[in-house]
């Protein structure tokens, strides 16, 4: 057998971190289509899971590829697939398919730009509200966003010990630029990371009820094969998994799959900040923009701007409780995405009116000129 | 007097009691496939632990909730792909999908015919009833011409898939068609296809009393009477004559069963010969070995090893664009730039690559951007160093050129115009030279040799491990004599320069 953690120093794209990174989570099963600017995980995987006992297989469409690594997570394996543009939007169903079953697993969306085929080859950060809710009725789900190859490499894994410990599709948001951007990516040894797994049942087969929460609403999870004869189901269920066509077992089910995001969002949302602490403005970013405000930061302390960087690691649950306090306490908030205010509308919904909230966007196929991100700073500080 | 005792019925034990009764009407088809597919599994000798029941959605979809096995009610269309992912991740689990002829043919008839290519070993057994049951009896894929339904109010005007030709040419090693009037032979096709390795497909006609029969004159017992009668049960029949029309003859029986390696079958035949894997069973449930640790690494784990002695202090970062036509190897370049960077001299180096539809020819740059702090904007706006090696590179890229820069350039094959002031012009033969060490293809090393001879931002010592590392195995000599003959032609070019 191969080894799944290739420890060592590498200069990788971000896409080949992220293939490192779920096989060091415990990947053994990936379903893909190919498109840009995703194809190199698909291709990576294709090459590793053999080694490491798993399986790759190319799909026919990426709504089979969504299907199949739900059913790959059924049959007990930690399972992901990647895409992009189209393809995410192909997915959608079958994401709420694994919202409303709690099925672990992984989709990696490498953003470019829409709508529709858009910029096959260049940079996206539009899909973030997609991801929050793009496919068809209410309910919450986690989404992360790394800003290097490094980040892909640890957020890959982080993805999956979210989605097996919440039970709920985890979508990865990178972009185009750290998709394809190579830089020094570390992998520590096997025994350094820490990896998460579902929460098996607890009970025999009979009594055992396999969509009975915990206390931490979440149920346990047995897989086929293990004799507890499971139903699953994309149909408002039950505890037991059996279809219950009414309006409180709706109330019953469908709040218990908010909540579980919802109330344990202390222990699932992720920030980094960089000088906040009185900070005149704050900048609010992710993926790759969080690189280009990095710099802007740099640029505006040499001229005197007391400026700070709230970067989201997990955009889904949003950090509302520190977003509300930061904003009694700065000037305004600036958030700095390459769409035209999906995050900046969370952040002003949050502000609720205590400071100013500028959006800095655009359209996609670059990065933000950090020129024009400072000269909306300083339009605000002077 | 004596008590009656109820005894539990011998199908119970696979049918989830709590669930009865059924969404079906009566006179519906279903009862009666279900009840032979509980047949076939007892009669079967597989461990029912390890058997899944998946559907997609409709009246057919429905079944996988009534049995008393791991069962999965999926979405629409999506039930092949499920079972796919399934199978593969547990190869010990019997994968049977069943489900209806709308799910499976329309909205799922790209996985269908996807499914029978690949031999994925599932058991599809699809119910068709030639209507959209559920939805209130529209008309689907399977509608026999001129049938009417709630869509097709003047008749069907459309052909009909016949399923199992569409399977049988997709490559289906196992293919019959029998109607709900026939549970013996039903359970007979499904015995065989547990025991098959490999896809299976199984077309059930089934009758819609309530929303087919009753716009089509064949009400309630007409329909199944009209199977009873008019189906042909031929031991070897015609697939070609399969087709059905709404007042013709139903050709049933075993249409294909023949002997195929099945996906997994053929992925463990193929991978195993070339990676080493013990027991492969193609689900990662084996446990892995622990992973034995590589020397270097373990003296500082998780942390690059100690900085070396000519590291390159670079205070502010370097931005380097390199251009050429595709093919030049001018990508690789950049590869090695970053990588001597990054993982031998303990610098930070952002690669990025221009990306263009077109798969070959055209000019393409990389671009590489050094420092010994952070690099935050990933993308080179203002070289400081062009590297360019063909003329449709320079006229594409001449606009990056700025002035106070440095380009290095191949000498009989660019022709600087217009440049702006001061740009400090660097030219080597690469092209020649790597024709005289007998491969031009390694013109790109020559200037990669001749870059690190010039620039001070990247360690020879660095650049050699890099190189090293980054070419084939057999053209290490070549590689390491052309990165010579480039860097020498550098050094003696600055000496000349001081002098």
């Amino acid at each position: 057998m191969g080894k799944d953690v290739l420890t060592g120093t590498y200069f990788l794209t971000g896409n080949e971190a992220c293939a490192a990174g779920a096989l060091a989570a415990g990947c053994r099963f990936f379903a893909g289509y190919p498109i840009t600017p995703s194809s190199e995980i698909a291709e990576r995987m294709s090459i590793r899971l053999p080694q490491v006992g798993g399986v790759y297989i190319q799909m026919e469409d990426e709504l089979a590829s969504m299907a199949a690594i739900l059913g790959a997570s059924w049959a007990g394996a930690k399972s992901m697939t990647a895409t992009s543009g189209p393809g995410i939007s192909l997915m959608m169903e079958n994401i709420g398919l694994g919202v409303m079953t709690e099925t672990p697993c992984v989709v990696v969306n490498v953003m470019r730009g829409g709508p529709s085929t858009g910029l096959p080859t260049l940079v996206g950060q539009a899909d973030v509200m997609q991801a929050r809710w793009g496919s068809h009725g209410d309910y919450e789900i986690i989404a992360l966003s790394p800003s290097s190859p490094q980040e892909a490499f640890e957020y890959t894994i982080r993805a999956f010990n979210l989605a097996e410990t919440w039970r709920v599709p985890v979508i990865l948001l990178m972009d185009e630029v750290v998709g394809h951007m190579r830089e020094r990516v570390v992998i520590p040894e096997k025994k350094d990371i820490k990896v998460a797994n579902r929460r098996g049942p607890s009970e025999p087969p009979g009594k055992f009820k396999a969509f009975r929460p915990k206390k931490d609403l979440i149920p346990e999870m047995p897989v086929a094969g293990q004799g507890y004869a499971i139903h699953v189901t994309g149909l408002t269920h039950d505890e037991r998994g059996y279809p219950a066509i009414e309006w409180e077992a709706q109330e019953k089910l469908v709040s218990r799959l908010v909540k579980k995001i919802r109330l344990n969002s202390a222990k699932i949302a992720s920030w980094e900040e960089t000088g906040v602490e009185g900070a005149e403005i704050i900048l609010i970013s992710y993926g790759v923009s969080t690189r280009i405000c990095r710099a802007v930061r740099e640029m505006a302390r040499e001229k005197g701007i007391n400026l700070g960087l709230f970067r989201l690691e997990v955009i889904w649950p949003f950090p509302e409780k520190r977003v509300r306090e930061l904003a009694g306490r700065v000037k305004a908030f600036v958030t700095v995405e390459i769409n035209y205010g999906q995050i900046a509308l969370e952040v002003e919904r949050y502000a609720a009116g205590k400071c100013m909230t500028r959006l800095v966007g655009h359209g996609g196929g670059t990065v933000h000129d950090p020129q024009k991100v400072l000269e909306a700073v300083e339009e605000i500080a002077s | 007097m004596i008590e009656p005792q109820i005894l539990d019925h011998p199908k119970d034990m696979l049918l989830r009691k709590e669930r009865i009764p059924h969404i079906w009407c009566p006179g519906c088809g279903l009862g009666s496939v279900l009840s032979a597919l509980v047949d076939a599994l007892r009669n079967s000798d597989l461990d029912l632990k390890n058997v899944a029941v998946v559907s997609g959605i409709g009246c057919t979809g429905r079944a996988a909730g009534y049995l008393n096995l791991d069962s999965f009610h999926t979405t629409h269309g999506r039930a092949i792909p499920y079972a796919t992912g399934l199978k593969l991740a547990n190869p010990d689990l019997t994968v049977i999908v069943f489900s209806g002829d709308g799910d499976l043919a329309a909205i799922g008839g790209n996985h269908l015919i996807h499914a029978a290519r690949r031999n994925v070993d599932i058991k599809v057994i699809c119910v068709n009833n030639f209507n959209y049951g559920m939805t209130g009896g529209q008309g689907g894929p399977t509608t026999p011409r001129l049938a009417r339904t709630t869509t097709t109010s003047y008749g069907n005007t459309e052909k009909p898939f016949n399923l199992v030709h569409l399977t049988a040419a997709c490559g289906a090693p196992y293919v019959a068609r029998w109607t709900s009037a026939h549970p013996h032979y039903m359970k007979i096709a499904m015995g065989e296809m547990l025991k098959k390795d490999g896809f299976s497909f199984l077309e059930v006609i089934a009758p819609c009393p309530t929303n087919f029969g009753r716009r089509n004159k064949l009400r309630e017992i007409k329909l199944l009477q009209r199977f009873l009668e008019q189906a042909i049960l031929e031991a070897q029949p015609d697939i070609a004559k399969a087709d059905i029309e709404l007042d013709s003859p139903i050709l049933c029986g075993k249409f294909v069963d023949l002997e195929r390696p099945s996906y997994l079958a053929a992925i463990k035949e193929t991978v195993s010969a070339k990676v080493k894997v013990y027991d492969f069973r193609g689900d990662g449930r084996v446990p892995l070995e622990e992973a034995p640790v590589k020397a270097a690494a373990a003296k500082a784990p998780g942390k690059p090893a100690e900085v070396p002695a000519e590291r390159p202090i670079i205070q502010r970062p370097v931005q380097i664009k390199l251009a050429g036509l595709g093919g030049q190897g001018i990508g690789l370049c950049g590869l090695i730039i970053g990588r001597a960077a990054a993982i031998f001299d303990h610098n930070q180096a952002v690669y990025t690559q221009e990306y263009s539809p077109e798969a070959r020819g055209g000019a393409s740059a990389s671009s590489i951007i050094v420092a010994s702090g952070q690099i935050h904007a990933p993308y080179v706006t203002e070289p400081d160093i062009m590297v360019i090696m063909a003329q449709g590179a320079y006229n594409k890229y001449q606009k990056d050129v700025r002035p106070g820069s440095r380009l290095i350039i191949d000498k009989d094959l660019v022709r600087p115009k217009d440049l702006p002031g001061s740009v400090q012009v660097q030219a080597i033969p690469a092209t020649r030279l790597a024709e005289e060490l007998g491969q031009k293809v390694v013109a790109n090393i020559v200037t990669l040799g001749f870059f690190t001879a010039l620039v001070p931002y990247i360690s020879l010592a660095a650049m050699q491990k890099a190189l090293k590392g980054s070419i084939p195995k057999g053209t290490e000599e070549l590689n390491l004599r052309a990165f010579e003959t480039g860097y020498d032609y550098g050094k003696k070019m600055q000496e000349e320069e001081a002098v």
